[in-house]
């Protein structure tokens, strides 16, 4: 791990110095990762203000590059922040972006409650009220579900994020569904399949963001995985044997997500008044654009 | 959560009556597995007898699970556990378990834990337990390197054969081992998991010594590193360490909702035919093809979970026994 960062805050600065190291925006290959390099940005500058000057330079360059269609290629809480980003700064591609976030509010306004309903709607509106009672007690039937075969653990960790509006409204679970999701957490991390890990441990902190040893472990595991550069996760076996496999994959495109898993969770967890999805858009983009234009 | 008017970590005691059922049931079908080698051969004595060697330890993990069924009368009192026992004790005199033990003390352990179930089933012969000892005294087998976990694991068994040894005080050994600050969970490997149960099992006799004192301020930590270890090993489908993280739970006198969670996930994961499958089970064996090959290879990957499985519904019912009296 990176032995200078001791707190998440210096931490969200190191992962910023390696990113604004390791994305070269005019890089024909670094073209889908613009995005994602955006977004990992954002949330450095939300996690610590001070890493702002790590990245300024790429993220002035990543904005005069990017395109909605980078945006659409990308997962939705990326996504959304690199929008966000864009709209702060007011960058040239500002116009395309409200049209993107119009068209996004058109497709989730009559969606269901699922987790990217739910973001979507906290993003552009600043609205995360999910229609699932969240006072009603998720239940050791649930708890079932997080055994690991199959996807009912997926299930699980999203109606926690729906429920509680990605921890910004009380939710509640039965005795031992939050035990059972640390459980999860170590057992994913045991296989090193950091994004269910971290996920798992979101959740957990959605439900009851009291201490306990899953939440210390599972956060000192996440410390630990952080690399010299400031980047998270060791794949360098792992890029071997996917090149092995005739798939190669670049490290980045490796790393960006689970850097930006790892500083979102080690965020959520050690301060449990910062939750991304409330932090990352006050007000709503659609609100504040409208107020722009 | 705590648990006041909990009965049993099954639900309810027909719920654990029928569970237990089921699985001693397949124990019985299966009995042939469970046969070792005829000793008082040639063949029984040469190195390398890896077959042989597994049927022993089978043999002696069966014989162990019988010597706490004498804990639980309404268990050890139950028909199937009977016949268990009747074959048991057979078979250990028929296969001469204790050939040449003086000789060939390659062994040594899985005899000193036969010794001790037939020691607590009144039927140790002394002759038996004179070569155990003398074996002991040789100044070896209680002086070969060992970790905390093998020391007390061996002397546990040596106490219950009725064996004077030296290998440690229980308070000293406690102290040197991994209980005393439990390996992190997201990098413990399964052999990490089953140190600390081993360690808790015998530590704590299964329930009925408590560890308070040999465990000093290390226990409420160790509370806690259980019952998620118990957690991560439901939410991973291994019923093995599941049930033996259940046990320890017995042992370190703890109820919650988690241990609810964990009898409900055992009854759930038992076959039609009444054994409790392990990861490799559940994640497809290679099978071979010849029937015998197969139903082989079946019983080794879950013999093991199975006799746990009954481990667990022995040390709740005893836990049941003793806040009865309480």
């Amino acid at each position: 791990m990176n032995e200078q960062a001791e707190t998440v805050g210096e931490i969200a600065v190191s992962a910023a110095g390696w990113l604004a190291g390791a994305v070269r925006p005019d890089d024909p290959a670094h073209r889908s990762s613009l995005a994602r390099a955006l977004g990992l940005a954002e949330l450095c500058r939300l996690v610590q203000p001070k890493s702002v000057s790590a990245v300024a330079d790429l993220v002035s360059e990543i904005l005069e590059r990017i395109t909605v269609e980078d945006l659409i290629a990308t997962e939705l809480l990326t996504a959304l922040l690199a929008a966000a980003a864009i709209v702060r700064t007011d960058a040239g591609s500002a116009p395309g972006v409200f049209a993107y976030l119009g068209m996004l509010e058109d497709l989730v306004g009559a969606a269901l409650d699922d987790t990217n309903g739910v973001l979507a709607r906290m993003a552009l509106r600043g609205e995360g009220a999910p229609r699932v009672d969240p006072a009603e007690p998720l239940t050791c039937g649930e708890a079932g579900l997080l055994r690991l075969d199959g996807s009912g653990g997926d299930q699980v960790f999203e109606q926690i994020e729906v429920r509680s509006a990605y921890g910004t409204i009380d939710a509640r679970g039965e005795a031992p569904l939050t035990l059972m999701i640390e459980g999860t957490a170590m057992g994913a991390f045991r296989r090193y399949d950091l994004p269910r890990g971290m996920r798992a441990l979101r959740a957990r902190c959605y439900l009851d963001p009291s201490w306990s040893l899953g939440l210390e472990s599972g956060f000192a595991f996440i410390r630990t995985s952080a690399c010299a550069d400031g980047s998270f996760g060791d794949y360098d076996g792992a890029t071997i044997a996917l090149r092995e496999a005739g798939r190669p994959a670049e490290l980045l495109e490796l790393k960006l997500p689970v850097t930006f898993q790892a500083l979102w969770t080690l965020a959520e967890v050690d301060d449990c008044s910062f939750r991304l999805a409330a932090r990352a858009f006050p007000g709503g983009l659609l609100r504040k654009g409208q107020q722009i234009c | 959560m705590i648990l006041v008017d909990r009965t049993s970590v099954f639900g309810d005691a027909a719920s654990r009556a029928g569970f237990a059922g089921g699985a001693l049931r397949w124990l019985l079908a299966n009995l042939h597995f469970f046969d070792p080698p005829q000793e008082d051969t040639v063949a029984a004595g040469l190195a390398g007898d890896n077959d042989g060697n597994r049927r022993r330890k089978a043999f002696a993990e069966l014989g162990a699970l019988l010597r706490l069924a004498t804990r639980a009368p309404a268990f050890h009192d139950d028909e199937s556990v009977r016949r268990l026992t009747a074959w048991w004790l057979a078979t250990v005199r028929a296969r001469n378990f204790f050939f040449d033990a003086r000789r060939r003390d390659g062994h040594y352990a899985l005899r000193c834990v036969a010794y001790a179930v037939m020691r607590s089933l009144g039927e140790a012969p002394a002759a038996t337990g004179r070569a155990l000892q003398d074996v002991l005294e040789r100044g070896r087998f209680e002086r070969l390197e060992r970790s905390a976990w093998e020391k007390i694991d061996t002397a546990y068994y040596l106490d219950a054969a009725g064996l004077s040894h030296r290998l440690g005080d229980r308070r000293e050994l406690a102290r040197a081992s991994s209980l005393a600050a439990p390996p992190s969970l997201p990098y413990t490997t399964n052999h990490d998991l089953y140190g600390i149960t081993h360690l808790l099992f015998h530590l704590a006799d299964f329930g009925r010594v408590d560890v308070s004192g040999v465990l000093g301020a290390a226990l409420p930590a160790l509370r806690d590193y259980v019952e998620l270890a118990l957690a991560m090993c439901i939410a991973e489908s291994d019923w093995d360490l599941a049930a033996e993280f259940l046990i320890c739970r017995i042992c370190l006198h703890a109820h919650g909702a988690i241990d609810l969670e964990a009898g409900s996930a055992l009854r759930e994961a038992q076959t039609s035919s009444g054994f409790i499958p392990d990861r490799a089970w559940l994640c497809g064996l290679a099978f071979p093809d010849d029937v015998r090959g197969r139903a082989e290879m079946e019983f080794f990957a879950v013999y093991h979970p199975t006799i746990v499985a009954l481990f667990a519904v022995v040390c709740d019912m005893t836990s049941e026994d003793r806040r009865s009296a309480e």
